[in-house]
């Protein structure tokens, strides 16, 4: 029920343990968090059995929610969702951090050169988030939205942070984590993930086929900040009748003149 | 029966929202009208669940990364935009300007969606980004689209401040606007809302007959300044705006 998973390759140092985290502003969140996994809204059961919330604590936390403006309970069907004003908390976030604002008009450029799907996407605990997604030329809506959330280790973006990683790290998160997969093409062994990192490290960026998502290739850059992966850009294609190699050649020269850009050593 | 301490935290969200840069402790303490202790709990809480970062790990806050989870689910569930985004892919190709989509929320259009164009005015993500629906090409396609009693409504509740200089700001003024917009069907401005930029707009009606929001073309001033190329682009949104309007 943990908004995020202890193991964080991401800095924060908080600690849940600390008088001063308050467990129920974590619970409240997840009932976000659990709309935001959802193809839909949710009664309150449906969020009951996501968040392992009883549903008295949850009719409290979505009233709040609700009166708050996040969330709007269906009048018919009871059931909630997300409302409009969740748009301002991404909004409060892209207009203040500084790095997915000096990447945006990047992203646009790569967009133009290549005609296809790009990205950029931050770790947050074992996962990727997409803070910039635009679509190519046929680009369908769901690689068009950003907020989406990415296991780290399927991700070609999330490859490219765990190369740049403390090895010994990578391995305990592997070998200690449930690896599901997302597709049927999802590697879920740690040692063969452990390869394609370790490959990952030596020609500085990594290629994901169908692993997060079924008839997509990506291509991803590490952006680097002090010699550690900050975020990742990636160039996402559709994989039906594509020559691996041709697709490494077209877009790896701009997506690393991208991430070199973005780099700061 | 509500919940404190997450009421208080979704308040220090809040008042990120509403001012501008990053903010100490104290900043919000002040803004919110709460102890520092309070505010220090709400803070070390949202931090630790990623909603807040420091900024270059100092004693300044801004928004974090989890900030941009709970917006997925109102996107990905949104059948409206769902529809639209491949029209505003294909108008943004065929203009090779940038096509955008907006809903009205109260007084202001929020950006839902942006196609860029490498020309890009504005070098950062609008997604979010609210503008007074009076000066904007897509709030008033919305507004000459809805009820009468309902457009008064919005009308009566919004401030008549100048976004630019170049801002309408009497009644009169947006009405006769309003009305140009019933008759080609399309909306235009200039400079109303940033200098240099100008944009056409359309309002999309669901089948139900509700608006639903609006879809806009926009760039340079100088890439609307003919009538004639104005009204292609007009045009273009219009006849989108329709085709997105009988799928919903």
């Amino acid at each position: 029920m943990a908004v995020e998973q202890t193991t964080a390759f991401d800095p924060r140092t908080n600690s849940r343990e600390d008088p001063r985290f308050l467990s129920s502003v974590e619970r409240g969140l997840s009932v976000l968090e659990a709309l935001s996994d959802s193809s839909g809204p949710m009664s309150l059961t449906e969020i009951a059995r996501i968040t392992g919330l009883a549903v008295p604590t949850l009719q409290r936390l979505t009233a709040t929610l609700v009166q708050a403006g996040y969330l709007e309970k269906e009048a018919d069907s009871k059931r909630y969702c997300p409302t409009v004003k969740t748009v301002d908390l991404l909004f409060s976030y892209l207009s203040r951090n500084q790095f997915a604002k000096r990447a945006w008009p990047h992203l646009v450029k790569l967009r133009e050169d290549l005609g296809l799907d790009v990205s950029l996407a931050v770790p947050s605990g074992t996962s990727m988030i997409y803070v910039h997604r635009l679509p190519g030329y046929a680009g369908n809506f769901e690689n068009t939205l950003p907020g989406k959330k990415i296991p780290i280790h399927l991700s070609a973006s999330g490859r490219c942070v765990l190369s740049l990683e403390n090895v010994g790290k990578v391995e305990g998160f592997l070998n200690s984590a449930v690896l599901e997969p997302l597709t049927p093409w999802s590697i879920v062994d740690p040692e063969t993930i452990l390869s394609e990192i370790a490959k990952c490290r030596e020609i500085g960026y990594a290629v994901v086929k169908q692993e997060d998502a079924s008839g997509t290739i990506s291509l991803a850059c590490p952006v680097t900040k002090t010699f550690k992966a900050v975020a990742g850009i990636s160039v996402h294609a559709p994989v039906a009748g594509l020559d691996i190699l041709d697709f490494v050649s077209k877009v790896l020269p701009s997506v690393v003149a991208v991430s070199n850009a973005l780099s700061e050593t | 029966m509500s919940s404190n301490a997450l009421a208080k935290a979704l308040d220090v969200l809040e008042a990120f929202q509403n001012s501008s840069g990053a903010l100490t402790v104290k900043d919000v303490a002040e803004l919110n009208d709460e102890t520092q202790s309070s505010v220090q709990r709400s803070i070390y809480t949202l931090e630790t669940l990623g909603y807040l970062e420091r900024e270059e790990a100092g004693k300044r806050y801004v928004p974090g990364r989890a900030c941009l989870r709970p917006v997925y689910g109102y996107l990905r569930n949104n059948r409206f935009l769902e529809t639209a985004t491949p029209y505003l892919i294909d108008l943004s190709e065929r203009f090779a300007t940038r096509a955008d989509l907006t809903v009205l929320e109260g007084t202001d259009i929020v950006y839902l969606s942006r196609i860029p164009s490498r020309d890009e005015l504005l070098n950062l993500s609008p997604l979010g980004r609210r503008w007074p629906a009076i000066h904007t090409a897509s709030g008033r396609a919305i507004l000459a689209a809805m009820k009468d009693d309902e457009r008064d409504e919005v009308l009566s509740a919004s401030s008549f401040s100048k976004t630019t200089p170049h801002s309408l700001t009497t009644l009169e003024s947006i009405a006769r606007a309003i009305e140009d917009i019933k008759k080609s069907g399309y909306s235009y401005q200039s400079e109303e809302v940033l200098l240099g930029a100008a944009s056409v707009g359309a309002a999309i009606v669901g089948t139900n007959g509700e608006v639903q929001g609006a879809i806009i073309l926009g760039g340079a001033v100088e890439a609307f300044q003919d009538i004639d190329q104005r009204h292609i682009l007009g045009n273009a949104v219009k006849q989108a705006a329709r085709a997105i309007g009988a799928y919903i």
